[in-house]
């Protein structure tokens, strides 16, 4: 079945995609850190002290869901790269391994179906 | 004469410079390292376009820029910071330098006033001796103090003013120039993937047509579990399916039925008798598959369960309202690896195979904790529509539905993850029922179904009429009808009994709308309450359900009372039958306490000799 579309490749993107987000996730989350501790070194200029966290806090959650779009679209591509390799399934094989989908395992709540 | 200075009169620099230098640089490190991991980011999303051509890849690759545009502008907020900070450490620097430079000149201008003092006591006696140009001294080095004093207010004034303009600088709502393209961008989004999962949807359906005959249909799928995940998860809306299915051919529809029961089973839009066709086949299956294996106890007792679905009686009522009888359970729904079952209840329209149109009333009851495809409170959806049909000249048909997983236990149903599952799928199941134009819509949740059918209301589920039975809430977040969409179209009741304690004590002790469940639909503004009144409506001396205790039932009468709503011919049984017939209910009779030296008592209303039931019509 001819899709038009460069699957493999896709797949690379899908998979750099979600590494991204993951590194980012972690960058976020050091910038968060370093930010406290600057706030904690400024604790005798307590209105210093409070400004820092109030950016951190602010630019914190800003950023957390930035990068959890980032993840979800790299899971919406991941989806959408598996659901056309099955579709066309020369790749199905090659998808499937460098993409990890989660489907078909264990359902929302993590648990197998009785 | 001028007091000696002292060296506690030069201010305490608040930070040390050093220190602060060395956090903000490391804060500008990291910062840094997020803005190149933005750039790393984007650029991955940069080579998707010429590789994959498809509706997602657009907004994919808008969302990545809106990503490193968020990422550039923390950067810059965290280099601003930096800057802020840095030039606090270098005020700072400086103040620490003068003063370490006062407290040696200070110190230096004490010794010399004690020791010219020292040198000339005897001539002039105990007084203080100031020697030449010392005065002037003096008050030069207590300027400087304040002068420092000042200088470190300033430092700290115009780093405090340089953080607040970073608080203030626009967020991520600006980066597309609008403070609401976020919005249209999570629309389009999400418009986008509805697109893309239909194209997928479709793609592996006409691979299914294609595939020549069920045999093949069923290898295909056995090669691919993953396409019945994508269905489950990413079911298509109604009205393609319903479009695509009138396209194809009797034969290709057989063979989906047979080889691909599982997806055409379940799947929203294909008409009624087609989809109990289809799952007749699915159940067929999984029997044989069960009979396959090497038994015991669980095996069995699923097969003894399927069997019954497969071959018990079913009952309905025709046109004329004779009672016709088919072979086994009319399957809506049928998905054992995701615990989902419906069954309908009813004639089937012989041209369409939908909901026949001289039906006047057509009822959804979802059923709560511990429904399964093992049990899913089907006779209950039988007694409901048996009711219906005898108690009203109008016709009813009815669906028992579990499209899904329900908590199995009462610590599971603490949790609202199951019924945040189940919403959306009961409204989109609702929205695609073939219901004829002059029949109405009621849907009846308990306990843990009402919750679930409180949040497919915010879902945007629509009905004439929504009764929570004995639930567990108007659904998690749900402050109370405003935040269901279809309140102004949609009358809501409620009925608990007074002393329900499987989910009373979360739901009978006010307005909380924050309690797991959300708030209580007993007395939310909007909602009428309904009474449960007796075990017997027909018969006044019959125990009220508060009272009742079921022969040879040992639960506190508490427990029972949360399911004896379901007792036909019971006050809150006749007022769900009236509601979905558009009938008289009972509205609840309020409670009466009675203050005495004792602190009190109170007389349930139903119990009360001042107050006389009072009917209300359902329209």
């Amino acid at each position: 079945m001819d899709l038009g579309v460069d699957l493999a490749g896709a797949a690379s993107v899908a998979e750099h995609a979600t590494e991204s987000a993951v590194a980012l996730s972690h960058a976020v989350e050091d910038a968060v850190t370093s930010a406290r501790e600057l706030a904690g070194t400024t604790d005798g200029a307590p209105a210093i002290a409070a400004m820092i966290h109030s950016i951190a806090d602010d630019w914190g959650s800003e950023l957390r869901g930035v990068v959890g779009q980032a993840a979800d679209s790299a899971q919406k591509l991941r989806d959408g790269v598996l659901a056309f390799a099955e579709l066309d399934g020369e790749l199905a094989e090659e998808a499937s391994t460098r993409t990890p989908v989660p489907l078909g395992a264990a359902n929302s709540h993590g648990r197998i179906p009785r | 004469m001028s007091e000696l200075v002292q060296v506690d009169e030069i201010p305490t620099v608040p930070i040390r410079a050093a220190d602060i230098g060395a956090a903000a640089t490391l804060l500008k490190d990291k910062w840094e390292a997020l803005l190149g991991l933005g750039d790393d980011h984007f650029s991955t999303w940069s080579g998707l376009e010429p590789v994959y051509s498809t509706q997602q890849t657009p907004l994919l690759v808008a969302r990545a820029w809106d990503a490193a545009g968020t990422l550039t502008k923390g950067a810059w907020a965290g280099r601003d910071v930096f800057n802020a900070l840095d030039g606090l450490a270098q005020d700072f620097e400086l103040a620490e330098a003068e003063a370490a430079r006062l407290t040696g000149d200070i110190e230096y201008l004490r010794s010399r006033v004690l020791t010219y003092r020292y040198q000339h006591e005897p001539e002039y006696g105990g007084d203080p001796y100031w020697g030449w140009g010392q005065y002037s001294e003096n008050t030069e080095l207590r300027a400087r103090a304040l002068r420092l004093h000042d200088d470190i207010a300033s430092a700290i004034s115009r780093c405090t003013s340089a953080l607040q303009d970073v608080a203030a600088a626009p967020r991520v709502c600006r980066v597309f120039g609008s403070t609401t393209a976020p919005l249209y961008e999570r629309a389009n989004m999400t418009l986008a993937q509805a697109q893309f999962e239909k194209t997928i949807s479709f793609g592996i359906l006409t691979a299914l047509a294609d595939a020549g005959d069920p045999e093949e249909v069923r290898c295909l799928l056995d090669d691919h579990p993953e396409w019945l995940e994508y269905f489950w998860q990413h079911p298509p809306h109604h009205t393609s399916v319903e479009a695509w299915w009138a396209g194809l051919t009797p034969a290709v529809a057989e063979q989906l039925k047979d080889g691909g029961s599982l997806i055409v089973g379940n799947l929203d839009g294909v008409p009624f008798r087609d989809r109990i066709e289809a799952n007749r086949n699915t159940l067929i299956r999984e029997i044989e598959r069960l009979e396959a294996l090497p038994g015991g106890e669980r095996v069995a007792e699923r097969l003894a369960v399927y069997n019954g679905y497969l071959n018990d009686t079913t009952e309905y009522r025709d046109a004329d309202g004779r009672l016709v009888s088919v072979h086994g359970s009319q399957l809506l729904v049928f998905d054992p690896a995701h615990e989902a079952i419906a069954a309908y209840h009813g004639a089937l329209d012989p041209e369409t195979g939908g909901i026949p149109d001289w039906v006047d009333h057509v009822a959804v009851s979802v059923p709560g904790t511990g429904a399964s495809v093992l049990g899913f409170a089907n006779d209950r959806g039988t007694e409901l529509y048996d009711a219906s049909n005898r108690y009203s000249v109008d016709s009813t048909v009815l669906v028992q539905w579990c499209g899904g997983e329900m908590p199995g236990s009462i610590p599971e149903a603490m949790q609202d993850d199951y019924s945040r599952d189940l919403a959306p799928r009961l409204a989109a199941f609702v929205e695609a029922m073939p219901v004829p134009n002059a029949s109405d819509t009621t849907v009846l949740g308990h306990s843990y179904g009402g919750a679930t059918v409180g949040l497919a209301s915010q879902h945007g589920l629509h009905a004439d009429r929504v009764v929570f039975v004995s639930a567990a809430g108007m659904g998690n977040g749900v402050h109370g009808t405003g935040d269901y969409p279809y309140r102004p179209t949609t009358d809501y009741y409620s009925m608990m009994a007074r002393n329900d304690l499987v989910v009373g004590a979360i739901q009978l002790q006010g307005n909380d709308p924050f309690a797991i469940h959300g708030q209580t639909p007993t007395n939310a503004p909007g909602v009428t309450r309904l009474e449960t009144g007796q075990i017997d409506s027909s018969d006044p001396s019959s125990p009220d359900l508060e009272d009742y205790r079921a022969p040879g039932n040992s639960d506190p009468s508490g427990i029972q009372a949360h399911s004896t709503v379901y007792t036909p011919g019971s006050t809150a049984f006749d007022n769900m039958v009236g509601v979905i017939t558009g009938g008289d209910v009972q509205a609840y009779m309020p409670n009466q306490f009675y203050p005495n030296r004792y602190g009190g008592f109170q007389v349930d209303g139903n119990d009360r000799d001042d107050l006389a039931p009072r009917m209300l019509e359902v329209e």
